[in-house]
C-alpha cells in the first residue's frame, strides 16, 4: 500500500501523541485498516516499552568512594603540566599574534624613522640634549665665559687681539661664587664623553662620506658655511686655579673627502690650564677670540676680508682638510651648537675654505 | 552560609549547589550532587555499555570530569543535561577503545544472530520458540540483548529518547547536532533493531 510510507513516518510522533489532532485521527482510521502498520506499531511499543524496562543493577556505592578518593588523592598539578595548562593553543596562538604586530609595528617604525632622518647632515651634527640647551639658557643671564679661558689652553691670550691691560677688576669670590657653581654642574652635563664624541665624529665622517660621492651636485661648494646656533656662556673662576681636560687620544677615520685628504688626523690629548682671567663680557669677542685659538691650534690661519665683504659675526679662515673633524669637535667639547650649511667638495688642494658666522 | 546551605543541601536546587561549589570548592556541594545524580549517570552508562564495570569506570570519568569542570557549566541547559553530555562524550572514547582492544569477542552485525554459537545472547531457535509462546520478559530481554548490537549513535539515541524519555530537543543539545537529524536517527536506530529482530517479532 502505497500510502503506508506516510503513516510510518508518523508512527512515531503517534506513539508519542505528538501528532496533530486531524493526522492523529486519520492514523487511526489507517490503523483500523491496515495490519501490517498496526504490526509496525506494536513493535515500535515493544521496543519502546523494553527500553524503558531495561534492568540497570543497583548503583554500586563504589562508584562514590572510588570518585572522592581519586578527588582528594589528585597530585598537586607539576610545573611541566602548569606550563601546559597555561600554554593552550589558544593562547600561544593570541601570544603569537600580539608578538607578530609589535614586530611589524616595530619594523614600520624602524623604516619611517629611518627614511625621515637619515637624509640631512644638519640634523645630526646639530642634534644637542634638551637638556643642555636649557641650561644654557638658565645660566647665560648671571654669567660669563668661562670657555675663553679654557680655549685659550696654555692661559696664554695669543690671538684673542685683546691686551689684558683691558682688564679693569678681578671679581670677587663672593659675588662669583653662585655662578661658578651653576657654571661647572652646567659644564659637567654638557661635557660629552669621549665615546659621545667619537661617535659624533664617526656619524659626520659617514655623512662626509655621503657627500663626497655625491659631490656633482650643485649644492656643494668650495667654501664650507657653519653657523653657530648657540654659544656657551660661563662665568670666570672665582680664584686662580688648573683645570685638566684630557680628551681620549685616537685615530680618525679618514674623512675620505677626496682622493688628495686622506692623512689621518690624530687628536692629541689637550691639557687646558684655565686661570682667572676676568674679561669684558660680549659674545662676539669671545667666539672670535676662541675661533681664533681653535684656528691657530690646527694649523688654520684666518683670511682677511675687505671690511664690507663680511658682517661682523662672521670669520673666514682657511683650514687643513684633515682636521675639519678635529675643528667641529673643539667645538663640540666648548658647548657650541652649530649647523654645517654646506658641505665641501673634492678639492686638490689640502686645505679647505671654511666661513662661519654666529 | 555555606555551611547552612550544605546542612540541607537536600532542599537546595542544582543551580545553588553548583554555586556553592564553585564559590567554596567544598566537597559537601559536590557530594550532594553526585548523590542526586549517580543513579541516573550509571543507569545511562550501563544501558549504554550493558557492561557493569565499564559502566562503573564510565560513570567514575563522568563525575571526575564534572569535578573539573563544573566551573564551566554556565546554566543554559539543565545541569542532568549537561551530565548527560559528559557521558556521551567519554562514551565515544570507550566505544573506540573497545573497538580496538576486543575486536576478538565482538559481535559482527553480519553475523546472524539467530544461530546457534552466540554464547552471549542465548537466543533460542525461532521455529522452537513462536512469538506467541514466548513470555514478555523474554521478548523484553532479547531486545536488550539486540540493542548492544546496534551502531553507538544508533544505540545512543534510542537510550535518550526511550529509556531517558528525554525530548528532541535534549537529545539534540545533548549530541550537539540539530532536531532534525535527531529525529532521523532515531528512525534509523529503531528500523536497525526491528531487523535484529526479525524472527522475534514477526508474527
Amino acid at each position: 500500500m502505497p500510502n503506508c510510507e506516510k503513516y510510518k513516518d508518523w508512527l512515531d510522533d503517534y506513539l508519542d501523541g505528538l501528532l496533530p489532532e486531524e493526522k492523529a485521527e486519520e492514523m487511526k482510521q489507517h490503523l483500523a485498516t491496515c495490519a501490517e502498520c498496526r504490526l509496525r506499531l506494536e513493535h515500535l511499543q515493544l521496543i519502546a516499552s523494553a527500553l524503558r524496562e531495561l534492568p540497570v543493577p543497583p548503583t554500586p556505592a563504589e562508584l562514590r568512594h572510588r570518585v572522592q578518593e581519586k578527588l582528594t588523592r589528585q597530585p598537586k598539578p607539576s610545573f611541566i603540566s602548569l606550563w601546559h595548562k597555561f600554554f593552550t593553543f589558544r593562547r600561544l596562538r593570541v601570544i603569537g599574534e600580539i608578538a607578530a604586530l609589535f614586530l611589524v609595528l616595530y619594523i614600520g617604525w624602524e623604516f619611517f624613522y629611518s627614511s625621515k632622518s637619515k637624509p640631512t647632515l644638519v640634523s645630526e651634527v646639530t642634534h644637542k640634549p634638551e637638556k643642555l640647551q636649557q641650561t644654557h639658557l638658565q645660566i647665560g643671564e648671571k654669567s660669563v665665559s668661562e670657555i675663553e679661558d679654557s680655549a685659550f689652553g696654555t692661559g696664554e691670550r695669543r690671538l684673542a687681539g685683546e691686551p689684558p691691560a683691558v682688564i679693569t677688576a678681578a671679581p670677587t669670590p663672593a659675588t662669583c661664587a653662585p655662578a661658578t657653581a651653576a657654571m661647572k654642574e652646567a659644564k659637567d652635563l654638557a661635557e660629552p664623553t669621549a665615546t659621545a664624541r667619537l661617535k659624533e665624529e664617526l656619524r659626520f665622517t659617514e655623512a662626509l662620506n655621503v657627500k663626497s660621492e655625491s659631490a656633482h651636485k650643485p649644492r656643494s661648494e668650495t667654501i664650507i658655511h657653519l653657523k653657530i646656533k648657540s654659544q656657551p656662556a660661563v662665568s670666570p673662576p672665582s680664584r686662580p686655579r688648573v683645570m685638566h681636560q684630557t680628551t681620549v687620544d685616537k685615530e680618525l677615520p679618514p674623512p675620505n673627502i677626496s682622493q688628495n685628504i686622506r692623512a689621518k688626523a690624530p687628536v692629541k690629548s689637550d691639557e687646558l690650564i684655565l686661570e682667572e682671567k676676568p674679561m669684558p663680557y660680549t659674545a662676539e669677542r669671545i667666539t672670535t677670540s676662541v675661533l681664533n685659538t681653535i684656528i691657530a691650534d690646527l694649523g688654520g690661519k684666518i683670511v682677511p676680508q675687505a671690511p664690507d665683504t663680511l658682517p661682523t659675526n662672521s670669520l673666514h679662515f682657511e683650514l687643513p682638510a684633515n682636521n675639519l673633524p678635529a675643528f667641529l669637535q673643539r667645538l663640540d667639547s666648548l658647548n657650541y651648537s652649530y649647523e654645517l650649511l654646506s658641505t665641501p667638495v673634492s678639492s686638490p688642494e689640502q686645505t679647505i675654505q671654511m666661513e662661519i658666522s654666529w | 552560609m555555606t555551611e547552612k546551605h550544605i546542612s540541607d543541601s537536600s532542599d537546595l536546587a542544582d543551580e545553588q549547589l553548583i554555586n556553592c561549589f564553585i564559590e567554596t570548592k567544598d566537597m559537601t556541594a559536590f557530594d550532594s550532587l553526585m548523590l542526586r545524580y549517580q543513579d541516573r549517570v550509571f543507569g545511562f552508562c550501563y544501558r549504554l555499555l550493558g557492561n557493569y564495570e565499564d559502566a562503573l569506570e564510565l560513570a567514575q570519568e563522568v563525575f571526575l570530569t564534572c569535578f573539573r569542570k563544573l566551573h564551566m557549566f554556565a546554566g543554559r541547559s539543565k545541569f542532568s543535561t549537561w551530565l548527560y553530555r559528559l557521558a556521551v562524550n567519554h562514551c565515544k572514547n570507550f566505544w573506540q577503545h573497545r573497538r580496538r582492544s576486543a575486536s576478538a569477542h565482538s559481535v559482527s552485525l553480519d553475523q546472524n544472530v539467530m544461530e546457534p554459537g552466540l554464547p552471549p545472547l542465548q537466543i533460542p531457535a525461532p521455529q522452537l520458540n513462536p512469538r506467541e509462546q514466548i513470555a514478555r520478559e523474554e521478548i523484553l530481554e532479547l531486545i536488550q540483548q539486540r540493542l548492544q548490537l546496534l551502531t553507538p549513535e544508533h544505540r545512543q539515541v534510542l537510550v535518550l529518547r526511550y529509556a531517558e524519555e528525554l525530548s528532541y530537543e535534549e537529545i539534540a543539545e545533548i549530541l550537539g547536532c540539530p532536531v532534525g537529524t535527531v529525529k532521523s536517527r532515531i528512525n534509523r536506530a529503531r528500523e536497525e533493531l526491528q531487523q535484529l529482530l526479525k524472527g522475534i517479532l514477526k508474527k
